[in-house]
């Protein structure tokens, strides 16, 4: 009992005496404190005074900086994993420049517009986000995309003179700046230069000519052209959708400004007719086996172990193209999927990465900044140097000869692209239509056609109700 | 107030978070799935306006949606038949071996159970590749190069691609329920069997699959109504095609909504397939109510009750 007694007391005295020992150091801690917070307060208030002061005296670059000591943080997504190090690196520049922080996420571009879409829903969006520029007329009805045109327009238009023009315009709708060119994005046929030499071919100037080329190669054991089908038709739909293009400019329709916005869809007959030719391309051997089960990754690696002479490739694979082909022991070249003699030279869907920003951004300032400062010239020098793209900066000037071929062959041909004015909901429909087409031979060409007349007349339905 | 209505009453207190969690994340988003449905809602305006039936009505015009369905179907029905016959005699040999192999095959079996269907897709894309993968390779290398398939990019082979790998995936769960229901037999009804001169063959007729139809039946009713929602193989392995191929409700309901923005659609489309599900559960129910012997006394009685 005595025991628990003194215990107790000796634990309240230790209680209290700490407890009097923080209401001591508060007390006096407090009267002191007080003039400094009141003195810092002042020095605060005065220097907050002349930094507005010189913010406002400040031109649209040192503007940013000015933002930047705000210590933002804008969230950025891209798609190229492959390039983690080197957007990081730009993001850590970025922020010792001005002060804002860059949050990356990083998607593949696989998943690009499903990703972006179901953000749209859901109302998370990054701040920054890639894109294709062809997609922006789709985003601008959904409300998403944030115009940019008055950033480009500052300075007398330094920063939209910097830039491609055809990327430009591929993402602007009704003077509309929505996306920002970053590099060229555009399908080429990369073939076996080697095998090429040996056998006396050469790149084919016109459609005539290269048909007559694969049935030689057919002829001789070769497979001409791998064609990766996987997913949704992916290049199967392409050569496709080419052939298409191409009886749309006999037709004189491809031109047209309804059809090019995405307001004409009696297109069937020029559908069914590609689909017959894709068919005969197929039935001949042209394009390898199974290329509907095939996909890009796999494709790619029979082009390099020449299972096939020709491949579908992108160009901003060009790096890893001379590197593999290298290690193949073959030399590699490229070329556009070829026009009928006597056509204008275009490309089928030439494409832009691009990125855009979000329409529902609390930082529209330090994300135009950020987009300025990654397509500036000497960023997109760099990033065009280490990855061989093709930017979409105009004052890149290219060392590699490849990278020349391929930013020659940009430069000189033209592209007729619909760029929809509205959201066109199709997806991968025209793709899903095309694998169907070429899995079941029941299904005759014409009613090929007439499906994807329909689907895009449903789309333009939707819009239009 | 007595004794048994505040025990009662208390059931009910406790219940009350459950029901709550349940109200917020099941009852209230299913009732207003169900309301949006019968409007136009674009999932991305706040604004709309009620349609009516007129969802449902362009919905049973679909024919994308009724072919997916039959999709579903054949993959739920083939699947179910195939997980239910193969796991049930797997578990038998499991319940049959000795201690250490059980342990084995339960855990073996059972890890492509807890596998992430990205890993399982990634994992199969590579085997099944039809150029480079490593099954046609196999194939080709044995002079059998006649049968190597692009077996995820052909028609006639797509669905049945994935049933397979659908299959490999959850065999060792199916394997799992039947040995736990096998473990629940009195060993006793079993011996006397033995000594009546039962084999292993007349006990697994007679005796082990009348007294586990229980199981069978949660079996049937989970494999159908998974089946039936299955989503991640079909996107992963696939992607819906060759061309609409494989593509079933659950991805048609996806695009609809996140594709074309007609989250009005989608919902249509998702509540008629709850209420396919439910009929297609319903059934099995029935159909396992009255075969269920496992819950018998003995005497054709279900215990707690008359038959």
């Amino acid at each position: 009992m005595k025991k628990r007694v003194l215990a107790l007391i000796s634990a309240s005295v230790l209680a209290a005496s700490l407890l009097a020992g923080c209401a001591t150091t508060t007390t006096t801690t407090t009267s002191s404190t007080t003039a400094a917070v009141e003195e810092a307060a002042e020095e605060v208030a005065e220097a907050a005074e002349e930094e507005v002061a010189e913010a406002v005296e400040e031109t649209a670059e040192e503007a940013v900086e000015a933002v930047a000591s705000t210590g933002v943080t804008i969230d950025f997504m891209h798609d190229w994993p492959e390039y983690t190090e080197e957007f990081q690196k730009m993001a850590d520049d970025f922020e010792a420049e001005t002060g804002i922080h860059v949050e990356i996420q990083i998607i593949t571009w696989d998943v690009l517009t499903k990703t972006l879409l179901t953000d749209f829903a859901s109302g998370e969006v990054p701040d920054v986000a890639c894109c294709w520029s062809n997609q922006m007329g789709a985003f601008n009805a959904l409300g998403a995309v944030y115009d940019l045109a008055d950033y480009m327009d500052e300075n007398d238009g330094e920063w939209r003179n910097s830039l491609m023009k055809a990327g430009l315009d591929l993402g602007s709708v009704n003077g509309q700046v929505f996306a920002v060119p970053y590099r060229t994005t555009q399908t080429v046929i990369a073939y076996n230069k080697t095998i090429f030499d040996e056998n006396g071919w050469s790149a084919p100037a016109s459609l005539e000519e290269f048909e007559a080329m694969m049935q030689e190669m057919v002829d001789a054991g070769y497979t001409p052209l791998i064609a990766p089908g996987m997913p949704n038709g992916f290049q199967i739909s392409a050569i496709c959708g080419t052939f298409a293009e191409q009886n749309l400019m006999t037709d004189g329709i491809l031109k047209r400004a309804d059809y090019l916005s995405g307001h004409y869809t009696e297109i069937g007959e020029q559908w069914a007719e590609a689909g017959a030719k894709l068919r005969d391309w197929y039935d001949k051997g042209y394009i390898i086996a199974d290329a509907l089960a095939l996909e890009r990754e796999e494709a790619t690696a029979l082009f390099y172990t020449q299972k096939g002479l020709m491949s579908f490739v992108n160009n901003n694979e060009l790096d890893p193209i001379e590197k593999n082909t290298a290690e193949a022991g073959f030399e590699v070249g490229f070329f556009s999927f070829p026009v009928p003699e006597g056509m204008e030279n275009f490309l089928y869907n030439f494409g832009v990465d691009a990125f855009m920003v979000y329409s529902g951004t609390e930082h529209p300032d330090e994300a135009a900044a950020w987009l300025k400062y990654i397509t500036s010239d000497a960023v997109q020098q760099e990033f065009g140097n280490s990855t061989k793209s093709i930017m979409g900066n105009v004052n890149c000037v290219y060392d590699d000869d490849l990278q020349n071929q391929l930013a020659d062959i940009f430069a000189s041909a033209s592209s007729y692209r619909i760029n929809y004015d509205y959201n066109d909901g199709i997806g991968t429909k025209m793709g899903d239509a095309v694998a169907e087409f070429m899995a079941d031979p029941d299904i005759t060409p014409e009613e090929f056609g007439a499906t994807i007349q329909a689907i895009r007349e449903e789309a333009l339905e939707n819009y239009e109700e | 107030m007595n004794y048994r209505s505040k025990r009662k009453l208390m059931g009910y207190v406790f219940l009350l978070p459950s029901f709550f969690f349940l109200a917020c994340f099941l009852l209230y988003p299913f009732c207003k799935s169900v309301v949006m449905s019968f409007t136009n809602w674009n999932g991305m305006k706040d604004t709309y306006k009620f349609v009516g039936l007129q969802n449902y009505i362009d919905l049973f015009n679909n024919k994308n949606y009724w072919a997916a369905i039959k999709i579903n179907l054949k993959f739920a029905v083939i699947s179910t038949a195939i997980q239910t016959f193969l796991g049930y005699l797997l578990a038998y040999a499991v319940y049959n071996m000795t201690r250490r192999w059980q342990a084995f095959y339960k855990v073996a079996l059972y890890i492509p159970v807890i596998l992430p269907a990205s890993v399982i897709a990634v994992m199969w894309k590579f085997l099944l590749g039809a150029q480079t993968g490593l099954v046609n390779t196999v194939l080709r290398s044995i002079g059998l190069g006649n049968l190597a398939h692009g077996w995820v990019g052909e028609k006639a082979t797509a669905l049945g691609t994935i049933i397979f790998v659908n299959t490999w995936q959850y065999i060792g769960f199916t394997m799992v329920l039947f040995y736990i229901a096998m473990q629940n037999i009195s060993t006793e009804v079993l011996e006397s069997a033995e000594v009546d001169g039962a084999n292993k063959w007349h006990k697994l007729i007679y005796f082990f699959v009348p007294m586990t139809v229980g199981t069978t039946e949660t079996n049937v009713i989970l494999s159908i109504t998974g089946g039936m929602k299955s989503f991640a193989l079909f996107y992963m392995l696939t992607g819906g095609g060759p061309g609409k191929t494989t593509k079933v409700v659950s991805m048609l309901i996806y695009e609809t909504a996140f594709t074309e923005f007609k989250f009005n659609k989608a919902l249509a489309m998702a509540a008629v397939l709850f209420v396919i599900i439910l009929i297609l559960t319903v059934i099995s129910r029935y159909i396992g109510a009255k075969y269920n012997y496992e819950n018998d006394d003995g005497r054709g009685r279900t215990k707690g009750g008359a038959r």
